[in-house]
């Protein structure tokens, strides 16, 4: 086979992503100015974080600490002493003409995170190699002026510079766009998980980098791979598989033409859905990594690395694999569960206050979830306890009420708060439990329609449900339909 | 010793981003070469399985408690900036994104 | 006889007419003043003066005093820094054209706590740019010249602050040393400089030149008056990451200029360098045997890899400095060239416009040695050497309490003489490079003269030993009168 003929499937796509989190402290890395976002700019320096002649870095410990809770989540080993280096580079958003970061002995490396992809309903699981988690900072930021035609200048706002960042470097283990999406989703999640991040994607406090490079499928496996191009600045899921999608096909095109790939850093325009290149990567991107005298070594004691890791929250894949066999539910279930940990913890209180998960589960999948999309909205917007959901699900099974009547409540309970007793009081939605009321709602109806009853004992069942209905929009819906049921069979007995 | 040559010494211009006049490369060469020359000195010692010495104090990194403080107020951010306008920094146009 | 024909005294002379009450603060820092303004023309030791604020900081000591709330020994003494100091309010030049018009918004850990002192901050000293030489040639405002002969270097690069010392301007001064920068300028003038353990004074303010090297240090006439500046200064600074927690006693009142049982080792390597002046080695073995008279004894040590001190210091000074500098680029403050059109024209035409010859050299090895391919040849190969000459101390140091010899291999040479060939005037650093590649403390006080110019003798001590070094210095002042001796006056 020619390199000019390949056939388009002849290749397999390697995917590698460079995430960068900002960490959720209160104060920058190496200054004491406060990380803030959507402030006035260069509200938020000083002497350090605008790199004044003679000013110097002091880093932060909860940022080390934080860095550290990434690398045990995500199974790296810990470097108890690692190193911060400077990476030279002119940028008129970097002040200092360097940035800090970590080069070859990073906090965090060989680590892993497993991640599970769905094709036509199969869910397979597949473990993508992290290389490295190192901490550094992160730069400003360049206003563009949009809109003024030909302005030849640029805005710089500092408030960002020195905002500490961990960069999380996964291993070319990703072979789909799609994976490439379950990856940084998983990511996102066990970032959120442990707090280290509120990895909001709009604010660009979890942005990501995808490499990307095709190789001829017979070289699957091997250590030899394609030239590849980086896609920056990717900020949202869908971007990332898009971005991959189009410069997949990119590169193909390109391979199929007997063209060669050259190693180049694109930008994706995600309205033309197209990747496009910024730059060739030459050699002269020359970052002459030293080891920054300013700043000492970073050290994080084994007994430090202890405390971090007993104090780890439970980790997605953990909590659904729990939620499976502690309270039996599918596989589908407990993954939508997990979804968040918000989610999942309101789901186990909910349990514990309820006793039956299944019901709990069926009720948040079915009512609340529903709920939330619909108002566009987050668990913890909502003025709703896990314990109010659980007696509103008692309510219902104890036939206080019925679940349409549930239901029409229950958006005012989440949005408002309340007590689910008291507006079932209120709206009057008690079932109707005075059988004086039912017994003659359903004599009215059987009179109404005089041929029902030699209608159902001839085999017509749905004439039934009509009449179920009928009663039931004399009492307002307030009857059990199981009770209504009982009482029209027994009247066609009579 | 390696002799550098004007290309290289463009080169390293390039990445200090200092811009050489024509008439400054030669004794630029001259000056790197000597400077070079002495210091390759160093090659004659053995240093294998040395421990190099990045820093001469033997302790850790002191950390600070992230605690957020004061910041200047915009104006004195500004105070000395060659050109700034409302509330930023200005510079010649920025033209690709980095990372 | 004119206000400011006097030179003025050592901090403790002033300090006790103080307490005596026969002068005040403000009449020091005016005779402070008016001396500059006769002498430094001729000089050019000082790039700035703070007349008014000087003034306004005497008088509030002066306040002090009265009530009886003086704040500590140099509570209204007059200092002068060098200018790669920051001071809020103040200029902050690094004697470099890349700066013009910044204007420092914060304080340097150690000038604040001079003012914290109730030190009088006099003004702003003159230096090579950045640091960056030994002999203050390289300001961009012009040389500083030494008193004792107007036609040769003052050294440096803290030459400004120790001409302004030598030349009785003022009694105290600030220098930093990254090879030797105050005391090279302290032999050069015959003024007493100290350089401090790596991490003892915080580098918080200081203009960065060589991180893993700077240190700030004192210069005065006595020793004594060295060590009561050290106090003030010194000390854990929690801005400061390489600052090191141990506090500093010197314990000056109880010296007495007895050195009984203190071993003084020579290093064989340093007598035998081939630029050594005879007269100067002949004045530092005088110098010794006057500290045998006072109860040490001599022997003679070994530091085997001096001869490549020099190598491993351009090596690391220059690498960290293309760093270092990186952050003037024409952005946030200082010289934007007019050229500026684009970035890469603002970056270049900026940076190229603002340095000087001798930083834009510096620059460029630093660079050269960092960059792909040469790391480990030079950048990574220095620090080893780094290792080595470090460990060569720590063995000397167990055979020695401290080390003696020159401070630099000859007297100050001739202005004008040295710039063409940078490596030359590299070698002027050979024995006080390696104090900063260990990290350890170096003093250099006055002991004697030759052609008419002051010699130095560099006492080199264990890390955050300063309390020997100084505690023998002074026993060596109490011996001679070298630190006595002033510079002929003559009027321009």
């Amino acid at each position: 086979m020619t390199r000019s003929n390949v056939a388009a499937n002849a290749f397999e796509v390697v995917i590698g992503l460079e995430v960068h989190v900002h960490l959720k402290t209160e104060s920058k890395m190496f200054c004491s100015c406060a990380v803030c976002y959507g402030e006035s700019p260069n509200t938020r320096t000083c002497p350090t974080c605008l790199a004044l002649p003679g000013a110097l870095p002091v880093m932060n410990a909860h940022a080390v600490e934080l860095a550290v809770r990434a690398g045990l989540a995500l199974g790296c080993e810990v470097r108890e002493r690692s190193v911060m280096a400077r990476k030279n580079y002119f940028y008129p958003d970097l002040p200092k003409g360097y940035q800090i970061s970590q080069y070859d002995q990073p906090l965090n490396a060989r680590g892993f995170l497993e991640i599970s992809v769905e094709d036509e309903g199969v869910w397979t699981t597949k473990k993508v190699g992290i290389t490295r988690i190192h901490l550094e900072e992160d730069a400003g930021k360049s206003i563009h002026e949009d809109g003024v035609a030909g302005a030849d200048v640029s805005h710089m706002d500092l408030n960002r510079s020195g905002v500490p960042l961990i960069e999380i470097v996964s291993e070319p283990d990703l072979r789909s766009a799609k994976e490439a999406g379950a990856y940084l989703r998983a990511l996102h999640d066990v970032i959120c998980y442990i707090g280290v991040s509120d990895a909001d994607m709009e604010k660009g406090q979890f942005r990501c980098d995808a490499n990307v490079s095709l190789r001829l499928l017979e070289k699957a496996g091997s250590d030899e791979f394609g030239t590849r191009t980086e896609i920056k600045n990717l900020n949202s899921f869908r971007f990332v598989e898009e971005a991959i999608q189009a410069e997949v096909k990119r590169q193909k095109k390109i391979l199929e033409q007997g063209g060669a790939i050259v190693q180049a850093t694109l930008a994706f325009d995600r309205h033309a859905k197209q990747t496009r290149v910024l730059r060739i990567k030459e050699n002269a991107h020359d970052y002459r990594y030293f080891p920054d005298p300013d700043l000492l070594p970073v050290a994080v004691d084994t007994m430090q690395i202890a405390r971090i890791r007993a104090a780890l929250p439970e980790l997605p894949t953990q909590k659904r694999e729990r939620f499976q066999t502690q309270y039996g539910l599918s596989e589908y279930d407990a993954r939508l569960l997990t979804a968040s940990r918000e989610l999942a913890d309101f789901f186990e209180a909910a349990t514990k206050e309820h006793g039956k998960a299944k019901s709990v589960a069926n009720w948040i999948l079915r009512d609340l979830l529903k709920l939330l999309k619909q108002h566009e909205t987050d668990l913890v917007n909502l003025a709703l306890s896990a314990a109010t959901f659980a007696r509103l699900i008692q309510l219902v099974e104890a036939g206080k009420i019925t679940p349409k009547s549930a239901q029409e409540i229950l958006p005012e309970l989440a949005m408002r708060g309340g007590e689910p007793e008291t507006l079932v009081a209120a709206r009057g939605l008690e079932v109707v439990q005075d059988t004086g009321v039912l017994e003659s709602a359903a004599a009215e109806v059987i009179a109404a329609n005089p041929d029902a009853k030699e209608r159902y004992l001839a085999g017509e069942e749905k004439v039934l449900n009509f009449l179920m209905g009928q009663v039931m929009k004399r009492t307002q819906g307030k009857a059990s339909p199981a009770q209504v049921r009982e009482f029209l069979i027994q009247k066609f007995k009579e | 010793m390696a002799r550098i040559t004007p290309e290289e010494i463009k080169q390293i211009a390039a990445l200090a981003r200092l811009s050489l006049a024509p008439e400054e490369v030669v004794p630029l060469c001259r000056d790197l070469d000597s400077m070079l020359d002495y210091v390759g000195l160093l090659a004659e010692i053995d240093t294998r399985d040395i421990e190099p010495t990045a820093q001469i104090v033997p302790a850790a990194s002191m950390l600070r408690v992230d605690k957020a403080g004061a910041s200047f107020n915009t104006a004195l951010a500004l105070a000395n900036a060659p050109a700034s306008e409302g509330a930023a920094f200005l510079v010649p146009k920025v033209i690709e994104e980095e990372g | 006889m004119a206000a400011g024909s006097i030179p003025l005294g050592t901090c403790a002379e002033l300090r006790r007419a103080l307490d005596t009450g026969s002068v005040s603060a403000v009449q020091i820092v005016e005779t402070a003043l008016a001396r500059a303004r006769t002498l430094d023309p001729m000089f050019h030791a000082f790039l700035g003066m703070r007349e008014e604020r000087a003034l306004e900081q005497a008088a509030a000591a002066d306040a002090r005093r009265l009530r009886k709330e003086v704040l500590s020994p140099l509570d209204g003494i007059p200092i002068a820094i060098k200018d790669n100091l920051a001071h809020a309010g103040e200029p902050t030049t690094c004697a470099s054209r890349i700066l013009s018009g910044y204007v420092s918004p914060y304080t340097a850990t150690a000038v604040a706590r001079l003012e914290a002192a109730g030190a009088v901050i006099l003004g702003r000293t003159n230096l090579d740019e950045f640091a960056m030489g030994s002999s203050t040639e390289n300001s961009a405002f012009g040389p500083t010249r030494n008193p004792w002969d107007r036609t040769r270097i003052a050294g440096g690069s803290s030459g400004g602050s120790a001409v302004a010392v030598a030349a009785g301007i003022v009694p105290v001064a600030l220098g930093s040393d990254t090879g030797g920068s105050i005391r090279q300028p302290a032999a050069c003038t015959g003024v007493v400089g100290l350089k401090p353990t790596y991490g003892r004074v915080s580098r918080y303010g200081l203009v960065a030149f060589a991180s893993s090297l700077d240190q700030i240090g004192p210069f005065g006439r006595s020793v004594a008056d060295c060590a009561t500046v050290l106090e003030v200064i010194a000390g854990h600074d929690p801005k400061d990451a390489t600052s090191l927690p141990e506090s500093t006693t010197l314990s000056c009142d109880k010296w007495n200029g007895d050195v009984t049982g203190i071993v003084i080792g020579l290093p064989k390597e340093f007598f035998c360098t081939s630029g050594l002046d005879p007269a100067v080695r002949d004045r530092v073995h005088e110098a010794v045997a006057h500290l045998e008279k006072r109860g040490a004894s001599v022997r003679e040590v070994s530091l085997p890899h001096t001869k490549y001190a020099i190598a491993t210091y351009y090596l690391i000074a220059t690498a960290e400095a293309s760093s270092n500098l990186a952050r003037f680029d024409g952005v946030r403050y200082g010289h934007r060239s007019a050229e500026a059109h684009d970035l890469d024209t603002m970056y270049q035409a900026t940076r190229s416009e603002g340095f000087g010859a001798e930083v834009k050299r510096r620059i460029m090895l630093g660079t050269y040695v960092l960059s792909a391919g040469y790391y480990d040849a030079y950048y990574r190969k220095a620090q080893q050497v780094r290792t080595l000459l470090r460990r060569d101390f720590d063995q000397a140091f167990t055979q020695c309490d401290l080390i003696a010899g020159p401070t630099m291999p000859e007297v100050a040479f001739a202005m004008g003489t040295r710039t063409a060939d940078p490596v030359t005037m590299y070698l002027s650093d050979v024995y006080t490079v390696s104090a900063n590649l260990a990290g350890i403390p170096g003093l250099s006080l006055p002991c004697g003269f030759h052609d008419g110019m002051p010699v130095g003798l560099q006492l080199l001590g264990k890390p955050l030993d300063e309390s020997t070094l100084l505690r023998v210095g002074d026993a060596y002042q109490r011996e001679t009168d070298w630190h006595l001796r002033r510079p002929p006056e003559r009027t321009a």
